[in-house]
Formats: C-alpha cells, sequence, structure tokens
C-alpha cells in the first residue's frame, strides 16, 4: 500500500505549534493543522499536516524558531508511524 | 457629551474595533481553545499573547499567562512565588490586589514583609529602597501607576537596583500599561502584571501575568489545560501550566482588537495624548477655588488620575451632587487602596476620584471643570 503524500509533524507544545504556523505561512509552506492521532499519543493537542517533501524545510524552520519537533509520522494502511 | 471620568475603574469608552471583535468573536468563532482541531481559538490567544509581547517588549510570548484581571495575574506570582521565610518589599501606595495577599500571606505562611514609605504627594525615594535591599529579599512588588493620585513610581531606576539586588522584581501596571511606555528588559522587569479592561482597551474579564525566564509559581489552580490529558499533574510547560479552564475567550477577542489599535496608534502618540490631558485637567483643578488637589500637582511622572477633596466636606456629597446634578460618573471613597490614602492623608475619609480617558474631547474636559465648579459651590452653600 502506497504510504500518504502527507506527514504530520508533533511539537512539543500547543504554542510551538501556532508559532510554526505563522512562520510556515511566512515561508509559503502549505500545511493543515489538525487533531492529532491519539495513536500517536493520547494528549489533547493538534500537529501540523504537510507534505513529505517540505520535511527538511519545515525541519530548518522550527529550527529558527527555536521550536522541538517530537516526532514526524506517516500513515501506511491508516496507521500512524514514526519516520523521524 | 462624555461625562464618564472613572476610567481608572475600568475604560470608556472603548474602540470600535473592539465592539466588533467581540460581537464577531460570539456569532462566528466555534471551538474551544485547545481542544478543537484547526479552532481558531488557540489562534486568538496565541495572537493576544504576540502583541503583548510587541507592546512591552517580551521575548517569549509563551511566558505571558493569560489570566481575567490583574488581581488574578498578581496573586498567580505573590502566591505561587513565596515560601516560609521568604522576604518581601513593596511600597505603601500599594492596592489591596497586592496588600492583601502579601498580608496574608505574613500572617498565614510567615513572610517577613517590609514596606517603604512614599512621600505626602505619592512617590517612592529609589535611595530608601537600595537602602532596604542592603538585606536581601526574594522579591520586590512596585505599583507603577497609584491609582488614587496617579503617582508613577520611577521604575528605570527601580529596576536598576531590584535587578543589581539579585530580587525579582514585579510590576503591577494596572494603572499604567498602555498609558505609558513600559519595556521589560530596560525596566528590568521580572513579572509584569496587568488588566486588559483599563488603558489597554479591552473588555473587562481580560488580563495577563508575564513570568520572566526562571521564575516558575506554583499554580494556583489546577484542571484541564487542553494538554497532556492523560496524566493526573499540571503540564509543566508554560503557558498551559497556568491555564486551567477555559479563559474568556470573546474578552480576549476584544483584547486583541484594542492591542493592534493601541500598537496601530503606537505608545508615543498615547503617552502625548495623556500628557495633554494631564496637564488640561490638572490646570482646571488648580483654578477651581473650594477644592485640594491630593498628590502631585505637578504634570510630570504621572497618570490622569486626580483625587481630590472638599476641606471639611465628605467626599461622597461632592460625588453625589456631580453624579446627581451634572450626570458626572466618578470614584468616592478608598479605592481599594487604603494604604495609599494613609500615605496621602486622606485615610479614613478617602477622595472624589477624577479619571479622565484617552477618548475626552475638550468639551468633555471643559464640561467636567464648569460642573466641579459649580458642584463645589453648591457643596459650599
Amino acid at each position: 500500500m502506497t504510504p500518504e503524500p502527507f506527514v504530520i509533524v508533533l511539537f512539543a507544545t500547543v504554542h510551538q505549534t501556532l508559532k510554526m504556523e505563522s512562520r510556515l505561512e511566512k515561508e509559503g509552506i502549505p500545511y493543515r493543522t489538525i487533531a492529532k492521532p491519539r495513536s500517536i499519543s493520547e494528549e489533547c493537542g493538534v500537529v501540523l499536516r504537510i507534505s513529505r517533501e517540505d520535511i527538511g524545510r519545515v525541519q530548518s524552520a522550527a529550527s529558527r524558531e527555536e521550536c522541538t519537533i517530537k516526532g514526524v509520522y506517516r500513515q501506511i494502511n491508516h496507521q500512524w508511524s514514526r519516520i523521524d | 457629551m462624555n461625562s464618564y471620568f472613572d476610567n481608572a475603574a475600568t475604560s470608556w469608552p472603548k474602540p470600535e474595533l473592539v465592539y466588533r471583535a467581540v460581537d464577531e468573536c460570539l456569532r462566528n468563532l466555534p471551538g474551544s481553545p485547545g481542544r478543537t482541531a484547526g479552532g481558531s481559538g488557540d489562534r486568538l490567544l496565541f495572537d493576544v499573547r504576540n502583541l503583548i509581547a510587541r507592546l512591552f517588549n517580551i521575548r517569549d510570548s509563551s511566558r505571558i499567562i493569560l489570566t481575567f484581571n490583574s488581581t488574578m495575574s498578581l496573586n498567580l506570582a505573590i502566591q505561587g512565588l513565596l515560601k516560609p521565610g521568604d522576604r518581601v518589599v513593596t511600597g505603601s501606595m500599594e492596592h489591596n490586589a497586592v496588600s492583601r495577599p502579601l498580608k496574608a500571606l505574613e500572617n498565614n505562611l510567615g513572610i517577613r514583609l517590609d514596606v517603604i514609605r512614599a512621600s505626602p504627594d505619592g512617590y517612592l525615594d529609589p535611595d530608601d529602597l537600595r537602602r532596604t535591599l542592603c538585606l536581601p529579599a526574594k522579591l520586590v512588588v512596585i505599583n507603577h501607576g497609584s491609582n488614587v493620585c496617579g503617582s508613577l513610581q520611577p521604575i528605570e531606576a527601580i529596576g536598576r537596583i531590584v535587578r543589581d539586588s539579585g530580587a525579582w522584581f514585579m510590576l503591577d501596571a494596572s494603572q499604567s500599561a498602555g498609558a505609558v511606555p513600559i519595556d521589560v528588559e530596560r525596566h528590568c522587569i521580572d513579572i509584569l502584571a496587568a488588566p486588559g479592561h483599563k488603558s489597554l482597551l479591552g473588555p473587562t474579564g481580560t488580563g495577563f501575568c508575564y513570568l520572566g525566564p526562571g521564575i516558575d509559581p506554583e499554580p494556583l489552580m489546577f484542571g484541564g489545560t487542553g494538554s497532556q490529558s492523560e496524566r493526573d499533574t499540571q503540564p509543566l510547560h508554560l503557558p498551559d501550566r497556568y491555564e486551567s479552564g477555559t479563559l474568556n475567550f470573546h474578552g480576549l477577542a476584544g483584547l486583541r482588537a484594542a492591542l493592534g489599535y493601541l500598537l496601530d496608534r503606537g505608545p508615543a502618540d498615547i503617552e502625548r495624548c495623556e500628557t495633554e490631558l494631564n496637564r488640561e485637567v490638572l490646570s482646571g483643578l488648580q483654578s477651581i477655588e473650594g477644592i485640594e488637589l491630593i498628590g502631585p500637582v505637578h504634570n510630570r511622572e504621572r497618570l490622569p488620575v486626580f483625587s481630590i477633596v472638599c476641606p471639611g466636606k465628605d467626599p461622597a456629597d461632592l460625588s453625589n451632587i456631580l453624579s446627581e446634578d451634572f450626570d458626572i460618573a466618578t470614584r468616592v471613597g478608598l479605592h481599594c487602596a487604603p494604604w495609599a490614602h494613609r500615605t496621602l492623608g486622606t485615610y479614613p475619609g478617602g477622595t472624589v476620584r477624577i479619571s479622565p480617558g484617552l477618548f475626552h474631547t475638550d468639551p468633555d474636559i471643559r464640561n467636567l471643570l464648569d460642573s466641579l465648579d459649580q458642584a463645589v459651590r453648591k457643596l459650599s452653600r
């Protein structure tokens, strides 16, 4: 089964997620804020869904914003797996 | 004609876009902060934090805790930080929102409280503070602008003295935030507390507490934060640690609009308007026979907050005449600041407080002064 073309990026806090929204908008990196899948963690919160090809750009942006990426996940056959 | 002169209690009117923002949020914005995927609630809170950060030169907006008023902000820091035996220094112009929690902790927790007496016109002497801090203190809490007489403390000097002493500097900016420039870096402020509904021009039910790096009080409230819900313990990360329960979402929408308005106008323009208000009202009050101006009688280092008495008369009588005969709103009494009144020499009788706002016009001020003159004459008959 082909993995989804999207990945989700989990940041340390909601505040950092919102900082990254602003940064991605400024840099023209498409994203969507979605609810965090429960299978990733039981915490309530949100994650940013981005295109797999933008992982590197988002990681660079996170570094500039001093935001901590707790994980990058892809979905295969409705299951989320950590890839970074 | 705007005859509301109690802006020290809460500002009115608000900018038009504040009303529209609250209405828009009530009608259209779904979701609760932190609980709905992609919800606009989180974005609203984030925007408010960022705007506050811009206004006060705060580097890390996650350390801005949103509250419901300045009293909550002050209690969050005072009650959360102090331990038995800690020494706290404060001034004699403090509001009950500072003096009451400090006295409660003195009685119940055994903190050591030292109060520096201000001058009879309401100013602390930085040299007195320097001498007091020859003995180490944990926290210095200072009211920036008096809600009784408008005196503005010299926080640039005070902040430097406190920083050099090693204590934390907590500024109660209830009256001054939005009215005069405050810079947490330049003024060496470790904790900044302010309401959203006075000179920040937002709705009631809003406020904030900035906690500088390394300032980590015990939370006052524990509960749902929209994060780490699987744990029985309060999150450690900010701002969630100090924001349990649902905030005044709609009020904060109004505050967001108000902060944008203030930043667009610019602190320099706001300060210029405040200075002009001071000059106009002060000049008028000084020309009315039969009243005494309490506190600073000059136009420097002050807010547009004025206290007056008619010697030998009950200030309530003057306030009532202004209200009933001229429809002018003032505030009479001790203004929740008995310490300040003791310092100024107006305890226990209190004063009539007149506090004009940013949107008063020249005709409004002339009406105030004319009415006051007539009221005093009536009282003297």
